[in-house]
This record gives structure tokens, C-alpha cells and sequence, in this order.
């Protein structure tokens, strides 16, 4: 025996909406012999990191919030980003979550030891071990930096969004924005009035719809503070509105149409420039991409300060970023600062990689490109290990916080039913995962994320959809609603083990 | 939000403190910054102001802290069930104590109703037994709420059952109307007390959420704060009404039986529920006894 490594039931990873989750329902459920991995030295996940100006969420906040924790005093139908980290750090602070997190302890490797039917885990604060593990590291947690020729050679200050530099006063200088996803129509609109010149670098142009955003009115607060079950009305009325684009998006794409009117009625209205408007202007169906929503956006590409550009970027030199046209002409926008808007890596999740099995093989390794999980939530090989916002389990229309919590559920009724029974070790079936991830890809068929005609973050190398959940989310919260022990390999080590104690002490 | 009245209105001063949890208070001090510091905690479904009527009768030298407990006045509502619970009250006042009081003073804290619960509560944190000096509880209790109120004049346990369904549920109250008024004054009243008392009790209590309200009352349906209160070592006056019908003169005997150093248990006849609002004059005489007996001026 050399040092005591602390040994723990439960290690979670990551303090974000998943973590934060499932460390409360851990302790409503009377275990408290867990413990929470946190990389960074403050709880929030996404919802920290991602502090650039105007960040906010694009779900209705009365829907993006714990079922168990509903927030009375939203300011805004679409909360700023502050207020959802507030709100996240106040929901563990009462349910006493500090205590159990480990601060600055970046997990470098996961490996499952079978002989002590536990997972050693070596994080940045030295190791711990632990008979689960669960996986709350989440796909939008590690940005995308792109492979541009010269990247290295900027002289100027570069940034990704998800790391904004807020030392780094923008004020008159020649900016480049690289991407125009989800984050950067967020915060171009917010730097566009103070920069010098904005150069807007786009691939693919993105649906953008109006958003229906206001303040929260005071009637509103007080019904919510003095009518039992008021905010819960208004959280199941967004849910069961959102839950019919789902018709669109996945039964009938066609009646995307009338969303792909909208879009360019949004276009219309701000943009008179007939150059600018072709430009912006999306070649495919709406929501093949996730469908944005901004009402500042396209004013504020209207403005004469911003440049939006097309045209491929070929390389990036000290102090510029050079694009090719159609006709291979190239064209240098000298700049100072760079901001990349380029978002996650969301199918090759980095967390993937440092999740090892028995055999020291990867998660990464293991899956490939065909990222698989039985239920979006266990996967063969990988024992006693759960991954919350895993494969497929992502959306496109209405809060993650509704999938995490239906996959913390069924984590914790493995976890009960596993204490209950005393089973000390189970594994998804090979053959239950294959035909859960058939199941799901028959479902992708002929929805929009796949014949839409575009490239997204929601396809692997090879096309398929690994990230989204295809169909109602309802469906998918019926599904984990319980644990499922005839599609598991379920073994008992424990007993043995006393056997054998046993029969030495009879000898 | 119901402003409230004191000679030395000038000098509030109102402060953000973030309680263990993060749940943010709404605190306010009052009076000269060098005067000795009394730390007032108020009760169920009202808010600081409900200290008003004694803070305005109180020595002119005395520094005041008040604050809103959660989920009522001016301070956050917790955000889950867990956020309610005696720990958290305690861990209010501490964070309170620690912000307000400098590190070597000790103080005076006063409690009414839950704000005595507060206290109670609190006995056993370090910060408390470091920095508090003398206590006053008014019209409060530490175990078996529901079971001794006599607020439901129903027999045996349908009288408990009543209590307990009057604690706990989340009952709009809508505007103030002559109606709540009457219930009020029936429910946490004595006898004596005038209309403008009657009124603004009534308007504190409207005030209130409806959802915090009935979590606040769960906790107290469940309240044991027995081996705490055993736990208070400062000088201890405990005040009664003989009209109390949610925390009968029982409670204050009982409390009186179990702190460590009692002073003195106070019963006033005619005295309902609400002290502070009723008998301001006697609690504002207590405090400054205590003050002037235990509190020791700064060391300036």
C-alpha cells in the first residue's frame, strides 16, 4: 500500500447543468459518499466559460431550468447568461453541492480496474477512485480552434468566444469574426457599435429568426411567487409549444417553408442591400442547422462598419486574413483582432478520450466516428459508467435541461436498482445497444438533419446524425423513465469476495 | 416594499450580504457606527419593517442591523425546497453577524417568532458564540408548533391538523382587504391592539409571497430546536403573551427552562403573537437593559 487514494461510490464529472443535477438528486436520494471533478475553480459548465457579451440562451428560461428548481425571478423570457450561472450556482449553494466538489481537478484519464470493480480517475489534483462514474462533462465544453494555414503567426490578439478576452477593449479596432453560429449572432450585435471595422467571415449562412424576448412583467413575478403551480403552466405550455417543431424538423421538413418565409421576412426587414440580402440568405432547409434567433443581428450587419465576407479564408498572416474567391483571387482584410465564433467539439468530444476501458482502449477509440450509447447513456465495454448529455441525446428545439434530467433518472434508477439488488457491476449489452442505435438512426431518416442539404455540427465524418435525439423528447423521457435490467450484463462481485472471507474464517 | 420609520432614518445604510448558499439578503443598518450593535431578526411572513415600532423607541446610540430573513421583504426566495430548513436561517444570521459586526464585538441579538427560531438555530455556530453577548427571544418557540398552537379552536389533533394546514399553505392572499385584516387580528393578535397595529400587520403579511410562505410554515410544522437552544450560554431574556395563540406562554416557560444563563422570563398580559408591533415599548426597554448590562462598548 503506498498513498490512500480517496475511494468514493459516485464520481461525477463537470459542474454544469448535468453535474449540478445529478449531485442533487445523489444527495435527495441519501448518497453522499460521492464526489463532483471540476476542472476550473467555480461551479456553471458552458454556462461559466461562456461569458461573452450578450451570451444567452435561446430557450425560453422557464423551460431551461431544473423541473425541481423553477426561478420566479427571471428578468427576461431569454435570461442572459449571468442570470443562468446566478441561478445555477444558487440552486447547488442550497442543496450544499461545494461540499462535495473537487476544484482544479481536470480529469486527464478514466481507466476501469475489473479486478477492484472500480474506476481509477487521474484528474489534475491527484487520483481518486471510484466504483461509478458519471460523465457530466457535456458537448459544448471544448471549443474548436480551425486549422487555418498561419493561425500561429497572428500577431494581433486572437480569442475564441467561449474564452472571450474581456481585458481586451474592442473600441475602434479592425475585428475579424470567424463563424456565424449560435454564439457569434449573439455577440456581433454587441461589439458591432464599438469596433472600428467588423469583417464577418461566413461559410454557410444560418436561419435567423425573430426573437420573442422581453422582460418579465411584474404581474408575471407575482403569480409565480403566489400561485402555486403558475410557473409550472407557463414552463409546460413553452414545452408542449416547442415539442410541435418537432412535426417540422423530424415528421414533415416541408412545413419548414413557413419557417423559411419568416427567415427572410427577418432578412427583409433589416437588410435593403440586395447584395448583402443574397448573401445572407440560406441555400438550405431551415433547421437542417440549428435555427438561430436574434432580432440584432442582421441590423447590425447592416451597418456600414461591417463587412461580411464569403469567400473562403486561405490563410492567416501577422496581421490580416486572406480569402480566395471563386475565381482564385485573393483579397487581404487586415485586422488586429481575431474572435473565433467556431463553437464546440461536439462529436469528438475531448472527454471520449479520457475514458479508458479495461483494456486501456478509449471511448474515442471504441466508438470511432460512430459515436453510440444504449440510451444516450451507457455503452458496452465501459462498466458502471453513465455519460449525460451523450450520444444522441442533444436538441435542436427545446432545453437540454429536460434530456439531462431524464438520463440522470435513469442513472439513478441503475444506481438504486444496483443497490437494492446488490449488483456491483453493470454493462449494456452489446446486442441491446446495437438495436437501441438502430432503432434511433430509422428514426433520423428523413428528417431534416439529414436531408436538409447542409453540413452541421450535428453530423460525424461520415453524415450521420450522433448528436441530436430524432424525435419528441417526451418519447425519449418515457424510454429512461425506468432501468432496464434484461438489457444489461449485471454481476455481483461483493458476494464472492465474502464467500471466499467466509470460508477462510471456517477454516 | 414598507418603508419603515426611525429617528435616525438618515443614517440607513442598506448592504447586499450573500448567505453560505449564495442567497443574497437585503440588510440595513441604522444608527452611529460606533454604537453598541443590536442585530434584530424578524418573523414568519412579515419582513424587517415589522421591527420598526421598536427600533424607533430604542436608545438613539444603539446600532441597528436588521434584515430580511429569505423568501421574504427585500432578500432572495430560495430557489428549491432545499433552501428552507432551520440550517438555512442560521446560516443567514451568520452571514449577517459576519458582515456587519467587526471581528472582536459583541452584540445583542433579538429575535421574534421565526426570527427566534433564528436564533435558536444559530447557537451552536462559532461565529454566534463569538460575537453575541446577550439574547432576547419574543413570542417564539423551539419544538412542537403545531401541537401546542391554540390559534384553531378545534379539539386535540384537529386543532394540530388546523395549524398545520394554516402553516403551510401557499394561499394567495391577493390585496389587503378588511376580511385578512380580521383573521389577522384574530389569528396573532391580543385584545388590545389598535387599528393602525392591526393595519400594518396586516400589510406586512400581504406582502409576503404566497409560495415562500407555506415553505417557511413546512419548516415550522417540523421544528426541534431543543439541544440548540440548550446550547445558548448569553444572558437570555424570553418574552411571552398571554394571548399568544401560535406560540402560547408554554413555549417561553419551556425555553426558559432550557437555555443555559436565564434572565428573566417576561409574560405580558394582553400580549399576543406580534411583540414587536404590540408591545414595542417593553421590547425596546429589554434591549436596552440588556444592552447597557452586557454589551460592552467599543474598546475605542
Amino acid at each position: 500500500m503506498t498513498e490512500a487514494v480517496p475511494h468514493y461510490r459516485v464520481a461525477v464529472i463537470g459542474t454544469g447543468f448535468a453535474g449540478i443535477g445529478m449531485a442533487i438528486r445523489l444527495r435527495q436520494a441519501g448518497l453522499d459518499d460521492f464526489v463532483v471533478l471540476e476542472r476550473a475553480d467555480d461551479i456553471g459548465g458552458t454556462w461559466r466559460d461562456n461569458s461573452y457579451p450578450g451570451a444567452a440562451c435561446d430557450v425560453p428560461s422557464h423551460l431551461y431550468s431544473f423541473s425541481f428548481a423553477l426561478n420566479p425571478g427571471w428578468s427576461r423570457t431569454f435570461s442572459p447568461q449571468p442570470e443562468i450561472r446566478d441561478y445555477m450556482r444558487r440552486v447547488a449553494g442550497e442543496h450544499g453541492i461545494h461540499r462535495h466538489v473537487r476544484y482544479g481537478s481536470d480529469v486527464k484519464a478514466a481507466r476501469w480496474e475489473p479486478a477492484d470493480n472500480r474506476w481509477r480517475i487521474e484528474t489534475a489534483s491527484g487520483t481518486v477512485t471510484a466504483q461509478f462514474l458519471i460523465s457530466g462533462a457535456g458537448p459544448l465544453a471544448d471549443p474548436v480552434l480551425p486549422d487555418i494555414k498561419g493561425i500561429d503567426t497572428f500577431e494581433g490578439r486572437l480569442f475564441h468566444s467561449a474564452e472571450w478576452d474581456h481585458d481586451h477593449d474592442l473600441t475602434g479596432r479592425k475585428v475579424a469574426v470567424i463563424g456565424t453560429g449560435a454564439s457569434a449572432i449573439q455577440f456581433v450585435p454587441r461589439i458591432q457599435p464599438k469596433v472600428g471595422r467588423l469583417s464577418l467571415f461566413q461559410r454557410t449562412a444560418p436561419w435567423v429568426m425573430f426573437r420573442h424576448d422581453r422582460d418579465i412583467t411584474r404581474l408575471e413575478s407575482w403569480l409565480y411567487r403566489n400561485i402555486p403551480g403558475a410557473q409550472q403552466v407557463a414552463r409546460k405550455s413553452i414545452y408542449w409549444g416547442r415539442e410541435t417543431y418537432i412535426l417540422g424538423f423530424a415528421k414533415n421538413p416541408r412545413l419548414l417553408g413557413i419557417v423559411e418565409r419568416l427567415g427572410r421576412a427577418n432578412i427583409d426587414r433589416s437588410v435593403k442591400d440586395p447584395e448583402l440580402r443574397r448573401k445572407l440568405t440560406p441555400t438550405f432547409r431551415a433547421g437542417c442547422k440549428r435555427i438561430l434567433m436574434s432580432n440584432d443581428y442582421y441590423p447590425a450587419l447592416a451597418r456600414p462598419n461591417v463587412d461580411v465576407v464569403t469567400d473562403g479564408i486561405v490563410e492567416i498572416r501577422p496581421n490580416s486574413v486572406v480569402t480566395r474567391d471563386a475565381s482564385g483571387a485573393e483579397t487581404e482584410h487586415e485586422v488586429d483582432t481575431i474572435i473565433l465564433g467556431t463553437g464546440f467539439q461536439v462529436t469528438d468530444p475531448p472527454i471520449a478520450h479520457r475514458i479508458h476501458d479495461a483494456r486501456g482502449r478509449s471511448l474515442a477509440e471504441h466508438w470511432g466516428a460512430d459515436v453510440q450509447a444504449f440510451r444516450g447513456t451507457t455503452v458496452n465495454g465501459f462498466p458502471n459508467a453513465f455519460v449525460l448529455a451523450g450520444p444522441n441525446t442533444g436538441l435542436g428545439h427545446t432545453s437540454q435541461v429536460f434530456m439531462i434530467e431524464a438520463q440522470i433518472r435513469y442513472t439513478m434508477e441503475a444506481l438504486k436498482y444496483a443497490c437494492r439488488n446488490r449488483v456491483d457491476r453493470l454493462e449494456p449489452r452489446a446486442e441491446a445497444q446495437r438495436a437501441y442505435n438502430e432503432m434511433v438512426h430509422r428514426s433520423m431518416r428523413g428528417t431534416v438533419w439529414v436531408t436538409g442539404g447542409c453540413d452541421s455540427w450535428y453530423l460525424n465524418e461520415e453524415g450521420r446524425n450522433t448528436t441530436l435525439w430524432p424525435t419528441f423528447t417526451w418519447n425519449y423521457a418515457l424510454r429512461t423513465r425506468w432501468f432496464d435490467p434484461h438489457n444489461y450484463d449485471l454481476r455481483r462481485i461483493r458476494s464472492a469476495r465474502r464467500d471466499e472471507a467466509a470460508a477462510r474464517s471456517a477454516v | 416594499m414598507i418603508p419603515i420609520a426611525t429617528r435616525h432614518v438618515d443614517h440607513a445604510q442598506e448592504l447586499q450580504v450573500h448567505s453560505a448558499d449564495g442567497t443574497r439578503l437585503h440588510v440595513e443598518v441604522r444608527g452611529p457606527a460606533d454604537g453598541p450593535t443590536v442585530v434584530l431578526s424578524h418573523c414568519w411572513s412579515t419582513s424587517l419593517a415589522s421591527w420598526g415600532p421598536v427600533v424607533r423607541r430604542l436608545d438613539e446610540n444603539l446600532r441597528v442591523v436588521l434584515y430580511d430573513q429569505r423568501g421574504h421583504g427585500r432578500s432572495q426566495t430560495p430557489l428549491t425546497r432545499a433552501g428552507y430548513g432551520t440550517g438555512k436561517l442560521a446560516d443567514d444570521l451568520c452571514a449577517v453577524l459576519e458582515a456587519t459586526v467587526p471581528e472582536g464585538e459583541k452584540v445583542l441579538v433579538a429575535g421574534h417568532s421565526m426570527g427566534g427560531m433564528t436564533i435558536m438555530a444559530s447557537a451552536p455556530r462559532a461565529v454566534f458564540r463569538d460575537r453575541v453577548a446577550a439574547v432576547l427571544l419574543t413570542n417564539t418557540g423551539c419544538t412542537d408548533l403545531a401541537r401546542r398552537s391554540t390559534a384553531i379552536p378545534l379539539p386535540g389533533p384537529l386543532g394540530t391538523l388546523g395549524s398545520r394546514i394554516f402553516l403551510t399553505a401557499p394561499l394567495p392572499l391577493g390585496p389587503a382587504n378588511p376580511v385578512s385584516a380580521r383573521i389577522f387580528k384574530y389569528l396573532v393578535m391580543g385584545g388590545g391592539a389598535d387599528k393602525a397595529t392591526r393595519r400594518l400587520c396586516a400589510r406586512l403579511v400581504h406582502d409576503c409571497g404566497g409560495v415562500p410562505r407555506g415553505e417557511w410554515g413546512r419548516v415550522l410544522t417540523t421544528l426541534d430546536l431543543d439541544d440548540s437552544v440548550r446550547r445558548i450560554t448569553a444572558p437570555t431574556i424570553v418574552v411571552g403573551g398571554t394571548e399568544d395563540k401560535l406560540t402560547p406562554l408554554w413555549h417561553a416557560r419551556h425555553i426558559g427552562d432550557l437555555v443555559q444563563n436565564l434572565e428573566e422570563v417576561r409574560e405580558i398580559p394582553g400580549l399576543g403573537h406580534m411583540g414587536p408591533l404590540e408591545a414595542p415599548e417593553v421590547l425596546a426597554e429589554l434591549v436596552d437593559k440588556l444592552v447597557v448590562a452586557h454589551v460592552a462598548p467599543r474598546s475605542a
